[in-house]
């Protein structure tokens, strides 16, 4: 498992690498000159030609990628946003926890609600709670979050006066972001539990362990939840993931200092360190929950866990007939 | 055991996760939700910097800057020039102004205010990115501090915009200046004004504190908070809960629900800021100037900005809003007339009607705009082709003048015509100004008597003149002029909204 994990890490290297210098030529490329951003529309030609030279822009695109990647390696220094002459790094671990903590509640919320109600609606198929299940889960993947924030918003700030409209700066700032994101993905978590959850139930081993008298809660639970669960992994981990992005409009209404809205903010200002940094980081968070989930089938699933002691087995024994 | 490493290593993550997210905030932090001892006040982008000579003097930045730092004079509400650092001038002769620094004005450090410092501050500006164009007209050979409350200001010849400029620009403290530079001033900006900066937490809120020994009308709270609310909506909301006391720049589809809530106060005044459709005046079909009043003809000014603006702003008349010194009073705009529009066209050689592009960036409200265009020219065989490009690209194109037709604001940051007219539309202006790269002798000789005469008169029947001469010329379409809008709680009073973003809170109470 050492192995394996360390072997993975490794190979986030190239990736990370790669996505890097894609972001790095895009935004090379694009229209829109990020020095005239930095000094505005009064500056001179001769200030644009001055700060192009200081901020290395007149050299080759390799030559700034390669300056780019060794200020990260040997300083850890990712550049000064153009925008606000701050370090970037600095910037973004500032928002990280922000979106770290939007991100682990909400994905908490929709595992509690996606898999409760997923099992529910598999296990009373075709039930008015399967059809109602199904409505809401169609509602809540197709409600926009920005909508659905606006609107609960009205209701509890306004309306009901009980919680904060914005902000987050207690632990009641957080109960509407948090519903906002978790509402989203505990539909698209539902579905798949259920989808999956009526696959396995339909399974010989299923059978054969309410044969033997086990009880229902049982059989559902230990059984039928923990292979269901295989697929459903994916899919929290691929909304972990995309959610330690930053969740921009979520972020936006609520007013919450995230790495999604100032990672949109960067780009509509050609910010381009800021930018850079942003993609890296998400890349690299991504890979990080991609390891996490494959971690987790180690765990769920035992046919891969089997399938690696089996491959070491062949190992130890050819390596046994040559050492002999 | 492995399952179960797995296992812990997950939960150890999904923890730390949870933990590096759980920030204590720094002692004495404000938790901002209102109470009497706090306005909070909502703002729509946090600002670029808090040093405005070279860190930045976009709106967002200067709306936190001008709680900070005070300038030698403002412009009020009344469009009249107001003493503020400055206590009174004069014009000794065409090319000199004494100005009397006001006595017993302390910095946020104790250090007391004066001539010395307001020198210091006007040569700093000479190398400042936003400043070297307020200060270029004087004389620093000449210019020289007579007492420690008089400023003698020499210009290079007879300017009418000297005192325009200085209401933009923020003064320094000479001493703490030489002792931590920009950099430090950027990071903990010290200014006379009403607020001394406490805190910024970037891309969240900025804390100030009421200044005990300011000189003029001390806050009656103790802190201050700007919160950025970037959604309007949000914005809107908030105030309407009692989570802000005041949110600034209300769009127009929440000013007309808010106006309708008990314990919300809706202000508006007319900005110093418009939108208009530019036309490309130096290459294509819009070097006629038929064609270009054609145009104005037969458009439905009023349908489009009450269609995209509903209530907010008013439909302008010429190029400059009335919000200025100096507005002509008498401007007649252009009404729809398809019959004149038509005439104009067979003027122009366009019988047959033609094909243009017109050129926009992809906020929703220009695209508006765009669509409404394209459905009225239809109507006088005008083929509209409407181009969006998201706007880092779009500004690009319109400084390189490589579009027909295009849609645009202008904002200027004080109420004196010059700035609202000269480098919009004097010959050779910088592209980014002059957009529609516009020539008319006339035009420059009225703007160079605005900007090169001291006597108001003089200035001011320029200025109509121009007005005038800029209608009939038709440059651009003169479309909307802005206008500033907030929101208040029914509990603050004393809160005033400006024609720019240089509002003032400490003139707040609560009832």
């Amino acid at each position: 498992m050492y192995k394996y994990i360390l072997k993975r890490l490794l190979q986030m290297i190239p990736v990370l690498l790669g996505v890097t210098f894609i972001v790095f030529t895009l935004m090379y490329f694009a229209p829109g000159d990020p020095v005239k951003m930095i000094l505005g529309e009064t500056a001179t030609v001769e200030d644009v030609e001055k700060l192009t030279e200081e901020l290395g822009l007149n050299d080759p695109l390799l030559v700034q990628f390669a300056n780019y990647v060794k200020g990260i390696v040997t300083r850890f220094d990712f550049g000064r946003s153009y925008v606000t002459k701050q370090p970037v790094v600095d910037e973004i671990l500032n928002r990280f926890p922000n979106t770290a903590l939007l991100a682990a509640l909400g994905v908490l919320v929709s595992v509690v609600i996606g898999i409760t109600s997923g099992v529910i609606a598999a296990t009373r198929q075709y039930s008015i709670f399967d059809n109602i299940g199904t409505a809401v889960s169609l509602v809540g993947v197709s409600m926009p979050s920005f909508w659905l924030g606006l609107m609960l918003m009205v209701l509890f700030a306004i309306k009901l006066g009980i919680l904060p409209a914005s902000g987050s700066y207690g632990w009641q700032y957080w109960i509407l972001p948090v519903i906002t994101v978790g509402t989203n993905g505990a539909a698209s978590i539902m579905r798949m539990t259920r989808s999956s959850m009526l696959e396995v139930v339909r399974m010989d081993y299923i059978r054969t362990a309410r044969a033997k008298g086990q009880s229902e809660r049982l059989v559902i639970l230990r059984h039928a939840l923990k292979n269901a669960l295989i697929p459903v992994i994916t899919v929290i981990g691929i909304q972990f993931g995309n959610l330690l992005g930053g969740s921009v409009l979520t972020e936006t209404v609520f007013s919450i200092p995230g790495l999604g809205k100032y990672g949109i903010d960067a780009i509509r200002q050609r910010d381009v360190p800021a930018v850079q940094a942003s993609v890296l980081f998400l890349a690299l968070t991504f890979s990080l929950v991609d390891l996490l989930v494959d971690i987790l089938y180690s765990y769920l699933d035992p046919r891969i866990q089997s399938q690696y002691r089996m491959r070491r087995q062949k190992r130890q024994e050819k390596g046994g007939a040559v050492d002999g | 055991m492995k399952r179960n490493l797995a296992l812990t290593l997950v939960f150890i993550l999904m923890i730390s996760l949870v933990l590096t997210a759980c920030q204590k905030e720094g002692e004495g932090a404000v938790t901002p939700t209102p109470t009497k001892d706090t306005l909070t006040v909502a703002i729509k982008a946090d600002p670029r910097s808090l040093e405005p000579h070279n860190g930045s003097n976009d709106a967002d930045s200067t709306r936190v800057q001008n709680q900070i730092y005070e300038t030698l004079v403002v412009l009020n509400v009344d469009k009249q020039m107001e003493g503020s650092l400055a206590k009174s001038w004069e014009y000794t002769d065409d090319t000199t102004l004494v100005m009397k620094i006001r006595e017993n004005v302390k910095f946020h450090n104790g250090e007391s205010f004066d001539a010395n410092d307001a020198l210091f501050s006007l040569k700093n500006a000479v190398t400042g990115k936003y400043t070297s164009q307020l200060v270029d007209d004087i004389d620093f050979d000449n210019t020289k501090v007579v007492d420690s409350n008089t400023l003698q200001i020499k210009t290079n010849k007879p300017t009418g915009i000297l005192l325009a400029k200085l209401c933009s620009l923020y003064m320094y403290d000479e001493q703490t200046f030489n002792e931590v530079g920009e950099e430090g001033l950027a990071s903990r900006p010290i200014g006379t004004g009403p607020f001394m900066f406490k805190e910024w937490y970037r891309g969240d809120r900025i804390e100030l504190e009421a200044f005990q020994d300011y000189w003029a009308t001390k806050p009656s709270f103790k802190k201050l908070v700007m919160r950025v609310i970037s959604e309007p909506s949000s914005r809107a909301i908030e105030v309407e809960s009692g989570g802000v006391d005041i949110a600034v720049d209300i769009v127009a589809s929440d000013l007309d629900l808010l106006a309708t809530k008990d314990n919300v106060k809706v202000l508006r005044t007319p900005s110093w800021g418009n939108v208009f459709i530019g036309f490309n005046c130096k290459e294509g079909p819009f070097t006629n100037k038929a064609l270009r009043q054609a145009i104005n003809y037969a458009l439905d000014r009023e349908a489009i900005v009450k269609g995209v603006y509903g209530n907010s702003g008013k439909l302008a008349a010429g190029p400059m809003p009335e919000s200025f010194w100096g507005y002509n009073p008498d401007l007649k705009g252009y009404s729809r007339n398809i019959e004149k529009a038509k005439e104009l066209l067979t003027q122009a050689g366009y019988s047959d009607g033609l094909t243009i592009t017109l050129t926009t960036s992809d906020s929703q409200e220009r695209v508006d705009i765009a669509e409404m265009v394209q459905n009225q020219l239809g109507q006088v065989d005008i083929t509209v082709k409407v181009e969006t490009l998201e706007n880092a690209t779009y500004l690009d194109r319109i400084v390189a003048g490589t579009v027909e037709m295009y849609i645009l604001g202008w904002t200027c940051n004080t109420g004196d015509p010059h700035f609202a007219l000269f480098d919009p539309f004097y010959t050779g202006g910088a592209t980014w100004a002059n957009t529609a790269q516009y020539s008319n002798s006339e035009v420059d000789r009225l703007l160079d008597i605005g900007r090169n005469t001291v006597d108001e008169n003089t200035r001011l029947d320029a200025y109509y003149e121009v007005q005038e001469l800029l209608v009939d010329e038709a440059p651009w379409v003169f479309l909307q002029n802005s206008e500033y809008t907030a929101a208040t709680t029914s509990a603050v009073k004393g809160f005033v909204v400006m024609p720019s973003v240089r509002v003032s809170f400490n003139t707040v109470t609560f009832q």
